[in-house]
């Protein structure tokens, strides 16, 4: 036992900082990133001078590509946790973009706008939830029905077309994803805002606290008095407010709304949240973790396209990534260890 | 290889964990045929030599040695192929498979490259008869019962030609009939020379069965010896490292008003009419066989199960039946039979987890005031002397005995009126088991009204004021405990009849017999 005191040092701060949420994942994004680097500059070699991947420029680029998914991640970061999951996120996005267009197109007023996407986002939340916890249904078929519906309600609103924002609209929706903060970007503040209200929603709250011990133990929380169904049921909420905004961020900067726009981002925010280390089986961890998770996935995205890796190829690779992920996570949950210590 | 030799050799085992020496030089042997018990508190090393010995765990130092020859097991089936054969807590029988194939699983006899169906089922068969089961190879596992289901774990280590098998807790959910098979079973295999590790914190079937005794304490083995130059009091001191006055804690406390009232309460098919009342400061035992319904009772109670007809009033109001929600709210805590599946949240903190029903109390507007929350659950962790480097910790880290200082603590964190513990020592030590008694008897002490749910007749008898049988499920009676009432007749009364003295002589003979036979 004494000789732990004296090895204090590197070593102990190298466990306290293993011990964080996410910490092998944010190791791992620093070493694709300067793998991406080294090829890069191998593969451009005599052409340019300095770094190419590893710039502020290109690392606020993939930044700003990943708020959308990020805003999402953190509100299923929430359904996860309790051991369920929304896999209806990426056509509920679609739904309620072409609800924010349609209503800009019709009225040209922002207010309307953003209350119709918010409560439709909130309501498809609500559908999910209350199909899940009241009628027990299991999380994953649920939703992958409710996304079969959010998709065709989506080419309902319209009517199979792209929704076009006209540029001279209300300024107070431009405003939404296009303002900035001096050199500040309005999108970089939605993330961090919602990073920080959610993450203090779970580590401070006792509503996220709750989260966790449903998805620990779902027994054990009816035992300890959590009304486990209306907690699950407000967590499938704000997943659907979080997409709701999303929608709004998008549109505010796209200005378009294509009924496909966001069919299949599913896997990519399921991606992010997995790879941050939320348990699938729920019950273990945090937004912080999720932040991580979206980050690494936006390099890696990033840096496949840089090397030219076609879509179809990035795909099967982000497929295999979130298999490799997923299995890890429940072999380390069955103890097995994955490399014997000599 | 003949009865009585020395056939396994372990000297100075150590086995290290981060932090921990979990082992620090164990020595012990182990000679064909015997049954050697393995006793020590939680956390004094057990199941990690366990895993040692079964290359679950890899060691870190001494020696461990089959018929003089040093090995070094990389894993279970390495161990399964030496003969060392485990029975764990945990039983890993395939449900949706039969008998047969549980017995056979991973070493099915093949002929011609698919199963020998014809084979399997007779050699099946001569094992069931050899675990007097009189059950068909061809039953569904899944179908069986607990004790059951332990036997064809037995019966696998027997098809693999186990010269040794280890049994944890085996009695820990076996009825008294099971337990008694299980005893004549393993009498069976040491008379076909088969060495027998048997852990229990029963030291009752310790004495009963064992040839030999070695009490592990601290990761060390602290003595080996005999069963005949044991004393049960001697066992109990070493494994606690001091002699124990007193298992049982008592003081008299002050009861005064009803706290508790449950009338007429009926759940068709699992109880019916029960009626009782716990008053403050009072200590109310129930006791009956396993599955005669006591359990059920104070989960209707709680409220997570749901009744007919009755109703359960707390200090006077009537409880709104079928929400744990509002008993918790009316002041009840509930400390359940399962603390792994119903108590805790392993994976979460301890801190979480002792203040889980509390959050509400301790938030103002929904957001946790962290520092009230941290020394709320310091203060009953500490005051339960619960062993644990930080309220950080995960609660599955933690051993069985400190395990359920935290479900207790998490309840005490609410200031619960009714506290309801149903098996509050099951699968733990003696040292906290004592422990667990005093806080109980504190609390009473302090106004709580308690009903301590049991199946150890002593331990019902050793800490509570009176006893409520329970008999395939209604009340039979209710007890006063004194100097004058005897075991037999609660148990009598558990059984189903009144106390009567024929009943009782009756129960003696049976006894003779058996002890003759």
């Amino acid at each position: 036992m004494a000789d732990t005191a004296e090895k204090k040092g590197f070593k102990y701060y190298w466990g306290k900082f293993q011990a964080l949420n996410g910490s092998s994942v944010f190791i791992a994004m620093i070493v694709a990133m300067i793998i991406f680097e080294v090829v890069l500059q191998i593969t451009h070699a005599g052409t340019g001078s300095g770094l190419i991947f590893i710039t502020p420029s290109n690392l606020m680029m993939i930044f700003r590509q990943q708020v959308y998914i990020g805003i999402v991640a953190f509100g299923l970061t929430l359904v996860m946790l309790t051991g369920n999951i929304d896999l209806s996120v990426g056509n509920m996005l679609t739904f309620c973009c072409c609800i924010a267009a349609s209503v800009m197109m019709k009225t040209d007023n922002a207010a309307l706008a953003v209350l119709a996407t918010l409560g439709v986002g909130a309501a498809c939340g609500l559908f999910n939830g209350l199909l899940v916890s009241y009628v027990k249904l299991n999380s994953f078929i649920t939703t992958l029905g409710s996304s079969s519906i959010f998709n065709a309600l989506a080419l309902i609103v319209s009517a199979g077309t792209v929704l076009i924002i006209p540029a001279t609209c209300d300024p107070a929706f431009l405003a939404i994803g296009k303002a900035s903060f001096g050199p500040v970007s309005i999108l970089v503040v939605w993330f961090v805002v919602i990073a920080v209200v959610l993450g203090l929603v779970l580590s401070r709250t006792v509503f996220g606290q709750r989260l966790y011990v449903i998805g620990a133990n779902p027994i054990a929380a009816r035992y300890s008095g959590i009304k486990y169904k209306r907690d699950l049921t407000v967590a499938y909420v704000i997943t659907g407010l979080c997409v709701g905004l999303a929608a709004l961020v998008m549109m505010s900067n796209a200005l378009s709304s294509n009924p496909q726009a966001g069919s299949g981002t599913e896997m990519q925010i399921i991606l992010c949240v997995v790879l941050g280390g939320v348990a699938v089986q729920g019950g273990k961890g945090s937004v912080w973790g999720t932040i991580i998770g979206i980050l690494f996935y936006g390099v890696l995205s990033a840096g496949f396209t840089s090397l030219h890796m076609s879509q179809y190829l990035q795909w099967v690779v982000m497929g295999a990534i979130m298999l490799f992920a997923l299995s890890l996570d429940v072999l380390k949950g069955k103890g097995v260890k994955l490399w014997k210590k000599k | 290889m003949s009865r009585g030799d020395t056939f396994i050799e372990l000297q100075g085992i150590v086995k290290l964990f981060p932090g921990v020496r979990a082992l620090d030089g164990v020595s012990f042997d182990i000679r064909e045929g015997e049954v050697h018990s393995l006793c020590g508190e939680n956390g004094a090393g057990k199941s990690t030599l366990i895993k040692v010995m079964t290359g679950v765990h890899a060691r870190d130092g001494g020696d461990y040695k089959i018929d003089g020859k040093t090995v070094n097991f990389g894993s279970t089936t390495e161990a399964i192929a030496a003969g060392v054969s485990c029975v764990y807590q945990e039983l890993s029988i395939a449900p949706q498979l039969d008998v047969a194939k549980n017995l056979f699983i991973g070493n099915l006899p093949m002929k011609g490259g698919v199963v020998d169906h014809k084979t399997l089922y007779a050699k099946a068969t001569e094992i069931l008869q050899e675990l007097e089961m009189p059950i068909s190879a061809k039953t569904i596992a899944g179908d069986l019962s607990v004790g059951q289901q332990q036997m064809i774990e037995i019966g696998r280590a027997l098809t693999r030609n186990a010269r040794l098998i280890i049994m944890d807790e085996p009695t820990s959910s076996l009825s008294e009939s099971e337990t008694e098979t299980l005893f004549n079973v393993i009498k069976k295999l040491v008379d076909k020379n088969i060495a027998i590790i048997y852990i229990s914190h029963k030291l009752d079937e310790v004495m009963f069965l064992s040839d030999r005794i070695t009490v592990i304490r601290d990761g060390q083995n602290i003595i080996s010896k005999n069963k005949d130059e044991f004393t049960q009091e001697e066992l109990i001191a070493n494994m606690i490292g001091r002699p124990l006055e007193n298992l049982y804690v008592k003081e008299p406390a002050e009861i005064t008003t009803p706290m508790l009232e449950v009338k007429n309460l009926t759940r068709k098919g699992v109880f019916q009419d029960i009626s009782f009342t716990v008053r403050k400061g009072e200590v109310v035992g129930f006791f009956g066989l396993v599955g005669a319904g006591r359990s059920e009772i104070m989960r209707a109670v709680f409220g997570v199960d749901h009744y007919e007809s009755g109703e359960v009033l707390v200090d006077g109001n009537r409880l709104h039946g079928g929400n744990p929600a509002a008993a918790i709210k009316a002041g009840i805590g509930f400390c359940t039979e399962d603390r792994k599946k119903e108590g805790l949240a392993l994976p979460l903190s301890i801190l979480l987890n002792a203040t889980v029903v509390k959050l509400d109390q301790l938030a103002t507007a929904g957001v946790i005031n962290r520092k009230k929350q941290r020394d709320d659950a310091d203060h009953y962790v500490t005051a339960m002397r619960t062993k644990t480097p930080s309220i950080r910790q995960a609660v599955g880290n933690l051993s069985g005995g400190n395990q359920q200082k935290v479900v207790l603590a998490k309840w005490l964190t609410m200031t619960p009126k009714v506290l309801i513990v149903d098996a509050p020592t099951r699968g733990i030590d003696v040292g906290s088991k004592s422990e667990i008694y005093g806080i109980l008897s504190d609390l009473a002490k302090q106004g709580m009204a308690i009903i301590v749910v049991s199946s150890e007749i002593e331990e019902i008898m050793g800490v509570c004021d009176s006893v409520i049988t329970i008999f395939e499920g209604k009340k039979t009676a209710q007890l006063a405990i004194n100097p004058a009432l005897t075991r037999e007749q609660v148990l009598a009364c558990a059984l189903g009849g009144e106390y009567n003295p024929d009943f009782h002589e009756e129960l003696e003979e049976k006894r003779e017999v058996e002890s003759n036979g």
